[in-house]
């Protein structure tokens, strides 16, 4: 296999990995909970899983760890193994009494683990959302490199509704819509997702299914 | 056995003594930001960890956060500011209504 070919696929092998390790059901965009809250989430595809936990000391900053697996099954390119530090940060937060608005920086750096070798890989990225009780929206951009890798790039929009309101202590349900762009992407540069989101009390679960019918389950809980 | 009755009458007046006890104070807190159930959890979780703090009630239609502070226990609202606050909201007011005195004793 010709050099530029191996880093391509592996290029985008790192990519697809990042991104399922960077995406995060919660209903607001980043990991970050109350102050001494923690987060565990995680999301699975049938070739991928991601689980992150993350701790937050103050309201608007939080420390985590990140795993992932995917297993990228293929001649050319073998399953790989992602450990990440990661940090986020809150930049600015708007609170109205009928909506609440966030800004988030974040950023990392790990290992990446393929069958031929262990390289040093970072991210950054920077995400919003501003969500009332009946529309959620969030954008995101995100870049990734690695001394390996090719870097990548990745835009990320969601829109939500909710199609009912409840008290606080009911089960609460969201129709959400997600387009993903990445033009580095190997295959399917575009994607376009519904997903259902679920929480109560401290539980959340998304069911997804992209355009080409790859189910997703992702869930978290905070404590 | 006369003398047994009025002493022990006498230590009950003495232990009910005349100042007057309370019931637990309601204090109402109009809050900013709370859209989500999910991530409003932590009002809830911040609150529960006051031992000040009997009982919390959020109410998401009408922006309210509901303490029930335990008998004569005390929340500051610098108290209250903080934890909502420590819980990523912000506080619009604060009213206090205080329970059912039950003075026992004069």
């Amino acid at each position: 296999m010709s050099r530029l070919r191996f880093t391509t696929r592996a290029g985008f092998a790192l990519f697809a990995l990042a991104t399922s390790i960077l995406h995060t059901p919660a209903s607001r965009a980043g990991p970050i909970s109350y102050e001494g809250g923690w987060i565990f989430s995680t999301r699975n595809q049938p070739d991928s899983i991601n689980w992150q936990v993350s701790y937050s000391p103050k309201p608007w900053l939080s420390f985590g760890v990140d795993y992932a697996y995917d297993k990228m099954a293929g001649p050319d390119v073998a399953p790989k193994n992602y450990g990440l530090l990661r940090g986020n940060l809150l930049l600015k937060r708007w609170n109205e009494m009928e909506s609440q608005g966030n800004i988030y920086l974040y950023g990392g750096a790990g290992g990446l683990k393929t069958s031929d070798a262990t390289t040093l890989a970072w991210l950054g990225g920077i995400e919003a959302d501003w969500e009332t009780r009946e529309i959620y929206t969030s954008v995101k951009a995100q870049y990734l490199d690695s001394e390996t890798f090719d870097p990548s790039t990745m835009y990320q929009a969601r829109f939500g509704v909710a199609p009912y309101l409840t008290t606080f202590e009911n089960l609460h349900t969201w129709v959400i819509l997600e387009v993903q762009y990445s033009p580095e992407a190997f295959d399917e540069q575009l994607k376009v997702s519904p997903v259902m989101r679920f929480y109560i009390d401290n539980v959340l679960w998304e069911l997804g299914v992209s355009a080409r019918g790859t189910w997703s389950f992702n869930t978290m809980v905070h404590f | 056995m006369k003398r047994i009755f009025l002493t022990l009458t006498t230590t009950m007046m003495f232990l009910t003594s005349a100042t007057p006890t309370f019931a637990g104070e309601k204090v109402e807190v109009k809050v900013k930001g709370m859209v989500c159930s999910f991530c409003a959890q932590g009002i809830k979780k911040k609150f529960s960890t006051q031992d000040a703090v009997s009982k919390v009630e959020v109410n998401l239609d009408d922006k309210w956060v509901k303490l029930e502070l335990g008998d004569n226990k005390v929340l500051s609202d610098e108290q209250i500011r903080t934890s909502i606050k420590d819980a990523g909201y912000e506080v619009v007011s604060i009213e206090r209504r205080s329970g059912p005195s039950a003075a026992q004793g004069n």
